[in-house]
């Protein structure tokens, strides 16, 4: 995405560190990620389950 | 967004690094608390040793509870400190966007390579209310390089002297050429100077491999370019640490030919081998402006190397002839020579082929020819692991969905990563794995023939039907025992774009006949040293 939508693209309001995680790789707009999931990190994979 | 639940952690991150080396942006992976963590530390060391930008993350304990006997707890930070560019632990919600901009651009800056970021449960848990403004991304360090430094001046043009005045210059090529996507650079100074250019396993397709100024592989094993090193008279050594493989273990080159070391990170110049000029900055950057300062007498330059340079196709016809018996081989089983020829003739000019550690990249590292510039072979090099083969070429085929990807792999490495077909199948990959099968983890039983007298310990595996456990598992296999099926078999692997297909190859069982570099029956082993 261009600098100007990477700027109007960016999320604000009361969020958890997890989704805040996927939001920043959103933006980064990063390829496929790889992992298996545990009670530490799953905000950040309910995030990319709703980003989907 | 896409995620993908791997099987092994390892896979995860080997993956990722596969992914970031065909796209040079950063792969992401993640592992939970504990054993997710700690089970990322080979794929991570891999990208510290090969400069790939990989950003993985790791769950850790609730802050509430640390050092309380939680369950998976362990110092989790200090054994992947050592395995990562950077460890960041982020210690308020609030600081989230600001640490991840960091990761990115610890991971691609200079030297790229991973970064670990720790995230403890009730950072990832909490809230905050966040402003747009935190969520700033530099887009420069989004993929390696982030920025390019350019050698000093004065180096450049004591360098281009040196070149100018050689007979027999040399360029000697490593994995840097990738990341600094210096292709062109390279091509047009090696061109515009009638310089022949070598390349390690990680700096195959730094020029096409059939370019006629391409004398191959140089260091464990070679074609022709250890010999032209030992005649050369300078040498320009571009995105090469000069490690073991690259150097027969540091015998080549002679400490009396004038080298020039052109590398990114200013601590690996003369590490190994004194430089008579360091050039330190980009590759792409350094080359162009030795191509800069030597233009002007380019023409010249080209008329006195017009033989030296007539030479290298001519001895790589020479070498080719000596080699057609192994390359064009019918013998059962099948021949590792015989199989790289058809992985030749099979793949075409965009595809990718993935190499595992241990025999099937030294093999296809000789062997194997890509046929245009560019991240077209992928070897793991930065540690030599087994098993990358294919979580390799599940990162690789998600980064290059187009093109063929082709993953070549020993049994012992695939056994390791036999679960994560279940991940390639899921997502619908259509990406092929052959697998090298000796029944044997062949570069020990080798080693056990020539060093130890053929007293085996150890080193053989039971006799595995690949192909029949990959149809149980849902994928396309072929069992290949005669060469002439090679060529239907990987055409059918390359064609199915829907499913993976494994290539069960059966090859030489004879430990005698499992290293690339000749017969070892005729062997010579030095004390200090391992054969090849």
């Amino acid at each position: 995405m261009s600098e100007t939508d990477r700027a109007s693209n960016r999320p604000s309001g009361r969020m958890n560190g997890g989704r805040a995680m996927a939001e920043m790789l959103r933006l980064a707009e990063v390829g496929p990620m790889f992992g298996m999931g545990g009670f530490q990190l799953l905000p950040f994979y309910d995030a990319l389950a709703s980003s989907a | 967004m896409s995620h993908f639940l791997i099987n092994d952690e390892r896979c995860g991150a080997f993956a990722a690094e596969a992914y970031a080396r065909v796209t040079n942006r950063p792969g992401v992976c993640d592992g939970t608390l504990g054993p997710g963590a700690t089970n990322l530390v080979t794929g991570l060391v891999e990208a510290l040793n090969a400069g790939t930008p990989v950003i993985a993350f790791a769950g850790d304990t609730n802050r509430s509870h640390s050092w309380k006997n939680m369950t998976q707890e362990s110092r989790q930070v200090e054994i992947l400190r050592p395995a990562v560019k950077e460890v960041i632990r982020v210690e308020q919600t609030a600081r989230v966007p600001e640490l991840l901009a960091r990761a990115f651009a610890v991971a691609t800056s200079g030297r790229a390579g991973p970064v670990l970021v720790d995230v403890p449960e009730d950072v990832c848990h909490g809230s905050h209310d966040f402003t747009a403004e935190d969520f700033a991304l530099d887009p420069t360090t989004l993929q390696a390089p982030a920025r390019r430094i350019r050698p000093d001046r004065a180096d450049v043009a004591r360098a281009a002297a040196m070149l100018a005045q050689a007979k027999r210059p040399l360029i000697l090529v490593g994995g840097g050429i990738h990341w600094s996507q210096g292709y062109q650079a390279l091509l047009k100074l090696a061109e515009a100077q009638a310089i022949p250019v070598a390349h390690t396993m990680s700096g195959k397709g730094a020029i096409p491999c059939i370019h006629p100024l391409s004398v191959g592989l140089f260091g464990r094993y070679s074609r022709i370019a250890n010999e032209l090193i030992e005649a050369a008279d300078c040498l320009l050594v571009v995105g090469c640490k000069l490690g073991e493989i690259a150097t027969k273990r540091y015998q080549l080159p002679a400490r009396s030919v004038p080298l020039i070391h052109l590398e990114i990170l200013a601590e690996e110049i003369g590490r190994c081998f004194p430089p008579a000029v360091a050039l330190w900055g980009d590759a792409r950057a350094g080359l162009e402006d030795l191509a800069d300062a030597l233009a002007e007498d380019a023409r010249t330059a080209r008329a006195q190397r017009a033989d030296y340079a007539a030479e290298i196709p001519r001895r790589m016809a020479a070498w080719r002839e000596e080699a057609s018996a192994r390359l064009d081989s019918s013998e059962r089983p099948v021949h590792m020579a015989r199989l790289c020829r058809e992985l030749n003739r099979a793949l075409p000019a965009d595809s990718i082929l993935v190499a595992d550690g241990g025999f099937a990249g030294h093999w296809t590292g000789l062997l194997y020819d890509t046929k245009t510039a560019g991240r077209h072979f992928i070897p793991d090099r930065g540690f030599a692991s087994i098993g990358y083969g294919l979580p390799g070429g599940i990162g690789a085929a998600l980064a290059a969905p187009a093109a063929p990807v082709v993953a070549i792999t020993g049994d012992a490495g695939f056994n390791m990563m036999l679960g994560e077909l279940e991940t390639a199948r899921r997502a619908g990959l259509g990406l092929t794995i052959v697998v090298v099968n000796n029944a044997a983890s062949g570069y020990v039983k080798a080693l056990q023939y020539a060093v130890f007298r053929g007293r085996y310990q150890s080193s053989d595996l039971v006799e595995m039907d690949y192909a029949a456990i990959a149809r149980a598992m849902g994928c396309a296999g072929v069992r290949v025992e005669d060469p002439d099926q090679l060529p239907a078999a990987l055409a059918a692997g390359i064609t199915d774009r829907s499913r993976p297909t494994v290539i069960d190859v059966i090859v030489t069982r004879d430990p005698a006949r499992m290293l690339p570099a000749v017969d070892n029956r005729t062997i010579e082993v030095r004390e200090g040293d391992r054969p090849a």
